[in-house]
């Protein structure tokens, strides 16, 4: 059993990480006991903020792993303690999403749309869409990000709907968006250049492509990864990134090849002090 | 925390001395505080302060596989943004992670079908 602090510290990263929604539905399973369990045992020692932030997650858990009945008790919880607030987006959108959950697209929707004002609920009256395709899906993310510009959430799942259909351009200007906004999020500093990598090998499969504008994509896809390991030399995704550019069988060219031998060894050295695995990363 | 004992005990016994020193000067002729008294006073004070700042430590982190890490600083937090992003990297979850994450638009129907295909599987 890990020490209490450490991992409330832990949950509460989770919890305002949203890392829930990437996980595995092991990890899920596992999460969902290991809150439970703390909070059962240390709920009276948290402060409100800290409480009502893990009941947030919890909520969450309940909702991923089909505890429908536990994720009720958790939003009648809430209500109970927040009724003078009854206009709380939060709860709505909990609310929603749990109306959702169990099928009820109705109630859902018949709450996320009271009132145009609530934007948070109109970010999720957006991915109602999403079964209708990704044009219709793109097309309502772009009305809401015209209403609400500095929603840097928004701008990364547009970003990541361009990504599936191929638009890397347009994907790119979605992550450059939050760029404008977080200059040191290294991850994004990572997809920016790895999209630049992905519209060169889109672009070099073409039959007429201009050299030169191959060479620039190589370059913005290059010096994206350089900001983000200038930012965290430890991110091995960049690295790995880097690596993959640097041998490319384009930057083999005797016209590239001497540009390319710094960054090379520089990539190299770095590989093996972090102990990447290249061979099983690139198979 | 022996730092803290040590101060904590040298300066209760300067303060002792200094109060037996005043009551006896009080009923005999007025000197000054002696000096072993005053050293004493400084020695403890510097034992304490020494103590609470080597008392900050940066605190461990759990990766989300519950394994304990803690930082190559053990004391001050570092400045530099490449390595104050080294936490993130060994505990395998960054702030930044929200943009990946996006709970907001996180597809309940899909989730919970995969968990639930999960849990069939274990079956």
């Amino acid at each position: 059993m890990p020490d209490t602090a450490l991992l409330k510290k832990k949950l509460l990263h989770i919890a305002a990480t949203g890392s829930v929604s990437q996980f595995t539905p092991e990890q899920l399973h596992s999460h969902y006991q290991e809150l439970n369990q703390f909070l059962a045992l240390h709920k009276d020692t948290l402060d409100s903020i800290e409480l009502f932030n893990l009941y947030e997650l919890e909520f969450y858990s309940c909702i991923l792993t089909n505890h429908d009945i536990e994720a009720k008790a958790v939003i009648d919880l809430l209500l109970d303690q927040f009724q003078s607030n009854s206009k709380s987006q939060r709860i709505k959108l909990l609310q929603s999403i749990y109306y959702e959950a169990i099928g009820d697209g109705k109630q859902a929707t018949q709450l996320l749309t009271q009132d145009p004002d609530e934007l948070s609920l109109s970010r999720r009256l957006v991915t109602f869409s999403r079964s209708d395709g990704s044009d219709k899906y793109i097309k309502n993310l772009c009305y809401y990000l015209d209403l609400q510009p500095s929603d840097l959430s928004a701008w990364a799942e547009l970003g990541n709907e361009y990504k599936k259909i191929g638009k890397y351009q347009d994907a790119i200007y979605c992550l450059k968006e939050i760029l404008l906004h977080e200059p040191l999020a290294y991850p994004v500093f990572y997809k920016v250049g790895l999209y630049h990598y992905y519209l060169f090998l889109q672009e070099l499969a073409k039959p007429k492509t201009r050299l030169h504008d191959l060479i620039q994509l190589l370059t913005q896809a290059r010096d994206n990864f350089l900001v983000s390991v200038e930012i965290n030399d430890k991110y091995d995704k960049s690295w790995v990134g880097l690596y993959i550019l640097a041998n490319h069988e384009f930057n083999q060219d005797d016209k590239f090849k001497k540009k390319t031998e710094k960054l090379k060894s520089l990539v190299q050295k770095k590989v093996t002090e972090l102990h990447i695995d290249i061979s099983s990363i690139i198979e | 925390m022996l730092f803290y004992a040590i101060g904590i005990l040298l300066l209760t016994h300067a303060g002792y001395s200094a109060f037996e020193h005043h009551k006896l000067a009080s009923h005999t002729i007025h000197s000054a505080l002696p000096l072993d008294i005053i050293v004493e006073t400084i020695v403890a004070t510097v034992i304490i302060v020494f103590g609470s700042i080597t008392s900050i430590k940066n605190s461990p982190a759990l990766t989300l596989d519950n394994e304990v890490v803690t930082m190559d600083s053990q004391y001050l937090k570092p400045i530099r943004a490449t390595d104050a992003s080294q936490l993130d990297q060994i505990v395998g979850v960054s702030e930044y992670d929200r943009f990946d994450n996006r709970i907001e638009f996180v597809d309940v129907i899909a989730k919970r079908r995969e968990y639930a295909e999960w849990i069939k599987e274990q079956e």
